[in-house]
């Protein structure tokens, strides 16, 4: 495993950076890659030498910032994942089928459709980490069983709190009247509301949640081998479950507010990072955060890209590759019942 | 200094599931906690942990309330042993006794020095240093057990807590499990406290025995004071045997059946009496008890096999002083036992002259009317020390309606079958 995490953190991190280029250099306008690598460099050691170039706006003002927040959205997504199956030892967790993005979707729907920005920028945000944690705490109640959260009780509970709060989500935007929210995109998730505003209150509310999170990939472990074995080692289930809980919470919420419901990818990458690289917190969480990154910048690249003219939401792309990836899940977890 | 358990009593809710329940376990001793299932034994342990506020009564460890530390500082002082669940988990073998370090290290910290030679020292001492980089999905049970107890021991602890450590393990790996937990447990002055479903491993392994029963303490002691027949059969509800380990040393217990649930057997209080020695009722002794009969043994002579097994299962037994004929006086009495059983059974013993009359009770009860069955396996030519004269008894007394039996098994059955039936004559 430490040899494999030497090839693989190289090894994401480089793709992570070629699809942030990639993701600048492909879109509806073809740019010169040239001028357009020139324009970014430009514009990352301060240069005005391309400045008030169309090239420059469209790599800088709205190509980059889409990419960031597809990559820290990913991101964000990626660890809530790794934390919350850690956390509650069900392969199955994920912000998304728990129900925690809905409940944020509530929140970012209500600040949307009033206009209610008291907190500036990060009004969205801080409402949807009201609903998320609202969720969060409601799927909790409904599937516990004498303190424990059974996999299936979790999961029937996330569905069905989590399609409560997004039909209250989806009838805040469809009743507004100034229809000021692409319901369909919102729903499915998209970058194209992406800005630097959004990416400055999403990427350092990742970047934190991810070190905190950080500081629990011990307890998290010692959980794996369930609650009596952590506590003997000295982990307070409840502080933890609290706080991994909350963390998470925070990640979806900043996640859902700038780029709406994107299912699956709490799902999709974990597995996959702990198929690369095992299941130990303290590098599956930065891994997860890496591969996040790389799987919503590869999907929002295809969803801008692939037909002339238009974009696919990008939840459509996640949904394809997550839902068979959660059947197949399903089916494993079922005759193994083994996740590794 | 060590444990201090004192009235002890825990509850889930309003659910008391130990209630008063007092017992200590010194510095470098192993204390073994033994019961039926729903006792209250793993609760117990999670209130000697400080996992589990106790209701009522004290829990100390030298001399500190564990249950008033911080998560981490109890862990620290606390090591719980659980039963090895097969990993799902491919972490190595030495990152799961790392964890061990958990209380130590923090969320993300390195491990130092002291850490690195804590787990070192842990799996050395456990004898799994050759594991160490293996993944640990792909152990043994046996070998798993043994991590477990390794991440218990890097975290350094002064109280062990073992909860059914040797459950799904081979005979093999249960030996080495307990040897270790000793071996350490002497070395390091630590205290250990365990469960442990086997009676046998608790006889062999502990200084002191706690018998636990419905939450409640049914005996505290050195396991030959505790692990009586008596004491396991009103705890556990079994029919047992016990003694003492020829080689070993060890009290040992075996299990019969279940008490009062004699199955298709006789009804309640249905007597035989058996004439046996020299270890020829070993195996009948135990399954006549096992079938649910009254036995009564005699005469046999003390030190005798015989006499070791019908003790050891609370038999009523007519006993003669060691390596002496059976004297009138015993005679007498065997035979009068022998007439107020339903039936008398004649093992397949060595007969010379010294124990021939004791085929005596076989005549009276034959007499008296009862079923007589005779265990002709070994023939009995090659065990008549008394010129035939054995032979010839034995032979009359098929003659008279005794019936043969080739084996304890047949024996019972026969004896089961037609209990209630008088014995038809044999042509």
């Amino acid at each position: 495993m430490r040899f494999r995490r030497r090839v693989v953190f190289p090894g994401l991190a480089g793709l992570l950076l070629a699809l942030i280029v990639a993701g600048v250099l492909v879109g509806n306008v073809p740019l010169d890659a040239g001028a357009a690598l020139g324009a970014l460099f430009d514009a990352a050691t301060g240069s005005s030498a391309s400045q008030g170039t169309a090239v420059r706006t469209i790599v800088v003002d709205l190509r980059l910032p889409r990419v960031l927040l597809a990559v820290f959205v990913g991101a964000a997504l990626g660890v809530a994942g790794a934390a919350m199956q850690g956390l509650l030892r069900n392969p199955l967790a994920d912000p998304y089928l728990f129900g925690v993005s809905s409940g944020a979707a509530v929140g970012s729907a209500a600040v949307a459709v009033t206009g209610a920005f008291f907190l500036g920028a990060m009004t969205g945000p801080a409402v949807a980490l009201l609903g998320a944690m609202l969720a969060t705490a409601v799927v909790y109640q409904v599937a516990q069983v004498g303190g424990r959260l059974p996999v299936e009780g979790v999961l029937l509970a996330g569905v069905a709190v989590g399609s409560l709060f997004a039909a209250v989500a989806s009838a805040i935007v469809f009743f507004d009247p100034v229809r000021r929210v692409n319901v369909i995109f919102w729903l499915l998730g998209s970058f194209q509301a992406a800005g630097w505003t959004q990416v400055l209150v999403v990427a350092p509310t990742v970047a934190a949640v991810a070190v905190a999170l950080m500081f629990y990939s011990r307890a998290l472990n010692a959980k794996l081998f369930g609650d009596e074995v952590a506590e003997g080692l000295g982990v307070d289930p409840r502080r933890t479950t609290a706080a991994v809980l909350f963390l998470v919470a925070l990640a979806t919420a900043a996640a859902v507010a700038f780029a709406g419901i994107i299912g699956f990818v709490g799902i999709i990458v974990p597995h996959t990072v702990r198929l690369l690289i095992g299941p130990d917190h303290r590098f599956l969480l930065p891994g997860s955060a890496l591969f996040g990154g790389i799987l919503l910048a590869g999907c929002d690249l295809i969803a801008r890209s692939s037909v002339p003219d238009t974009e696919i939401p990008v939840g459509i792309l996640t949904a394809f590759l997550g839902a068979p990836f959660f059947i197949y899940l399903l089916r494993r977890y079922r005759r193994l019942r083994t996740w590794g | 200094m060590g444990l201090t358990v004192r009235g002890l009593d825990l509850a889930y809710g309003h659910e008391p599931v130990v209630r008063g329940v007092s017992f200590e376990a010194a510095a470098g001793e192993v204390v073994g906690v033994v019961g039926p299932n729903a006792s209250g034994k793993t609760t117990l342990m999670r209130g000697l942990a400080g996992t589990l506020r106790p209701r009522g009564g004290s829990v100390s460890l030298d001399g500190g309330a564990v249950v008033d530390l911080p998560p981490r500082e109890r862990a620290r002082v606390v090591a719980l042993v659980p039963q090895a669940q097969p990993s799902e988990w491919a972490f190595t073998v030495r990152e799961m006794v790392e964890m061990g370090r958990t209380p130590y290290m923090g969320g993300v910290g390195r491990a130092t020095p002291a850490d690195r030679r804590a787990v070192d020292e842990a799996m050395e001492r456990t004898g799994i240093g050759a594991l160490a980089d293996l993944d640990s999905t792909t152990l043994s049970s046996g070998q798993a057990q043994l991590v477990v107890l390794a991440r218990a021991l890097a975290q350094g602890p002064r109280l062990l807590l073992l909860d059914e450590p040797t459950a799904h393990l081979d005979v093999t790996h249960q030996l080495e499990v307990m040897e270790t937990v000793r071996a350490l447990v002497r070395e390091r002055r630590l205290t250990a406290v365990a469960v442990l479903h086997d009676l046998n491993l608790a006889a062999r392994y502990c200084g002191r025995v706690l018998v636990l029963a419905r939450g409640r303490a049914r005996g505290f002691g050195p396991p030959e004071e505790v692990l009586t027949r008596a004491a396991i059969q009103s705890a556990f509800g079994v029919e047992v045997m016990v003694r003492r380990h020829p080689t070993t040393g060890a009290t040992y217990v075996v299990p019969l059946a279940v008490a009062g649930t004699a199955g298709e057997g006789p009804p309640r209080g249905h007597k035989v009496h058996v004439v046996c020695g020299g270890g020829s009722g070993e195996e009948l002794l135990p399954a006549l008890v096992r079938a649910g009969f009254e036995v009564s043994v005699g005469v046999v002579n003390v030190l005798d096999t015989d006499f070791d097994v019908a003790e050891g299962l609370g038999l009523r037994v007519v006993a003669e002083a060691p390596f002496s004929p059976a004297t009138e006086g015993a005679l007498e009495e065997a035979r009068g036992l022998a007439a107020a059983s339903q039936a008398v059974v004649v093992a397949p013993m060595p007969i010379g002259p010294a124990n021939l009359e004791t085929l005596g009770a076989a005549r009276a009860a034959l007499a008296a009317g009862r079923r007589v069955v005779i265990i002709t396996e070994p023939p009995v030519a090659g065990r008549d020390h008394t010129g035939g004269r054995a032979t010839g008894a034995l032979g009359s007394l098929l003659a008279e309606g005794a019936l043969p039996a080739a084996d304890a098994r047949e024996a019972v059955r026969l004896l089961g079958a037609g209990a209630q039936v008088t014995a038809p004559a044999q042509p």
